[in-house]
């Protein structure tokens, strides 16, 4: 049974996905050398240090600012038998082979619970509101994992049709709090839905760097201004002193310095 | 092993920090029954006021301090003083004991409850909280800063001679010596040494800059704020005026720890 990370990165106009690809894509090799790791993208012009990359061939994120459209085809295009799907705006700060063991009895998983830069569990429902109002499975697809079998087969092919047709179904399954946006969070959640998933509670988690979910007093708009933030020469990350371990999901993009990837290639080549 | 009780004291010019650590010592005597030891710069002079209450002296210096402090005896009066805070990282060299518990000598003890310490089966044990005798007014500080490492109180601990000890407080010197450093370096905005402060910044290193479990005391750490007044002892109850919003009111409390931040009404029920 093969087993990889799959990423999905197209560059627009205001962000380098590709950039955040690869800086992820290092820190799991820097981690577990032997991890493979497949990139999901439309250009072939990107700084290479995957096992595998495929090249979108119907790019139906084409005219789009932000290009989620094509997401769902990681079961697609995946070349592994287990695969887990990360979000690119991630390191992996700790080795997580271990995950695999856990995720082998699972056909499909999502992270359902994630913690702040001080390992405190997230509680705070401020972006959740959506799924906590209106009853969905309060999960997270920043990280997810899925084996190749015809039920999540069956799961994309709804989450296609979900985003494809995303008007109709958060009518039909959104009475308040309405994602105004397709979102690929929400599109998976409806599909957990309908098709009743049963997600597990195995304890993988991720750092969710979204400031309002903190346990901060004070209210910042961006974390990035509000921490001392250190990636040391060995590749560690400290966060006003706090060492940050296992999966870090930073969501601010300008916190990716070029000193980082620098570290990063140092490290891992 | 040895157990005993370590209390640390030096006058400045208003509050009388060794008569403080006799009655406090006295009290260990009478719920505690452990040996005392006190730690301060004046040993002639608490020689002539200790009876039988403590058990060994430790002479020391005065420790180096530009640290001042205001005392408040309740809403109305208050004085910048001179505050020699600056010893406890030393207590690991200094205890004779194996199993120490280090007061602060504002703490009443009216009870037993720090027995317990001994028991606990850990090597360390400080609060990461403590409860305001009069509810809701203030939240204890849980963190040094609004996005820092949590916060860890020093007025009462519990520590075991170990390897894991020792480091952790030559550490806490090694941040008293460079307290600027890594003031700056946590975001502490005051300017003046806290035992509270090192100890909390020091557990989080030697952590590796992690969260710690909780190590707390068993119990709460029961305080009264420097605007609070304590009126009145009698056996192990205290009769307290409290605070809030500028209006008095009257409490007891029976049979609990107490640590009082009013120096000056101590002073004054104690005696001393």
């Amino acid at each position: 049974m093969s087993r990889g990370i799959v990423l999905v990165a197209q560059n627009n106009k205001e962000s380098n996905y590709l950039d955040q690809a690869y800086a992820l894509a290092l820190s799991i090799k820097l981690q577990s050398k032997d991890t493979n790791v497949c990139l999901i993208t439309d250009t072939d012009d990107f700084k290479n240090c995957y096992d595998h990359t495929v090249i979108l061939k119907d790019d139906l994120a084409k005219d789009k600012d932000w290009k989620i459209q094509n997401r769902y085809k990681v079961f697609e295009h995946t070349p592994y038998d287990e695969t887990i799907v990360m979000d690119v705006d991630m390191l992996v700060l700790n080795n997580i082979d271990h995950w695999w063991e856990m995720l082998s009895t699972e056909d499909l998983f999502f992270v359902t619970d994630v913690k702040t830069y001080r390992n405190e569990k997230i509680n705070d429902q401020y972006y959740r509101k959506t799924f906590i109002e209106n009853n969905l499975p309060n999960i997270y697809s920043g990280v997810y994992y899925f084996k190749k079998n015809n039920f999540v087969k069956k799961f994309f092919m709804l989450v296609e049709d979900i985003m494809k047709n995303f008007d109709e179904y958060n009518n039909m399954l959104c009475d308040t709090t309405k994602q105004k946006w397709v979102s690929y969070d929400v599109c998976t959640a409806f599909a957990c839905k309908i098709l009743d998933v049963n997600i597990s509670n195995i304890p993988i988690t991720f750092t969710h760097m979204k400031p309002r979910i903190q346990n901060w007093n004070n209210h910042h708009t961006r974390w990035t201004a509000a921490l001392d933030i250190e990636f040391t020469n060995d590749c560690r990350l400290y966060l006003d002193n706090f060492l940050q371990k296992d999966v870090f999901h930073y969501t601010e993009k300008n916190f990716l310095t070029s000193t980082i990837i620098e570290r990063l290639e140092q490290c891992t080549i | 092993m040895s157990k005993g009780i370590l209390l640390f004291a030096h006058n400045n010019s208003d509050i009388d920090y060794i008569k403080q650590a006799v009655f406090c010592a006295s009290r260990i005597k009478q719920f505690l029954g452990l040996q005392v030891s006190l730690v301060t710069s004046s040993v002639d002079y608490a020689k002539s006021i200790i009876k039988d209450e403590i058990d060994n002296i430790i002479e020391v210096e005065i420790p180096k301090s530009n640290n001042n402090k205001t005392f408040r005896d309740g809403l109305y009066a208050q004085k910048k003083l001179p505050w020699n805070n600056a010893g406890r990282a030393m207590c690991y060299d200094l205890s004779p004991y194996e199993q120490t518990i280090v007061i602060d000598t504002d703490f009443i003890i009216n009870s037993s409850n720090l027995l317990k310490c001994f028991d606990s089966g850990k090597n360390l044990l400080i609060n990461k909280d403590w409860v305001d005798v009069k509810h809701n007014r203030v939240t204890s500080m849980k963190r040094i800063t609004d996005t820092g490492v949590a916060m860890y109180w020093a007025t009462v601990f519990y520590f075991t001679k170990s390897t894991q000890n020792k480091i952790l407080f030559d550490l806490i010197l090694h941040i008293q010596e460079n307290y600027d450093f890594y003031r700056l370096k946590y975001k502490i905005v005051e300017t003046k040494f806290r035992n509270d402060y090192a100890f909390s910044i020091a557990l989080h290193i030697l952590n590796g800059f992690s969260p710690l479990e909780d190590i707390s005391i068993p119990g709460n750490l029961w305080q009264t704020l420097d605007k609070d007044i304590l009126i009145d002892m009698k056996d192990t109850g205290l009769l307290f005026l409290l605070e809030k919003d500028s209006e008095y009111y009257p409490a007891r409390i029976k049979d609990t720890d107490v640590h009082i931040m009013n120096k000056y009404s101590l002073g004054r029920c104690t005696n001393v």
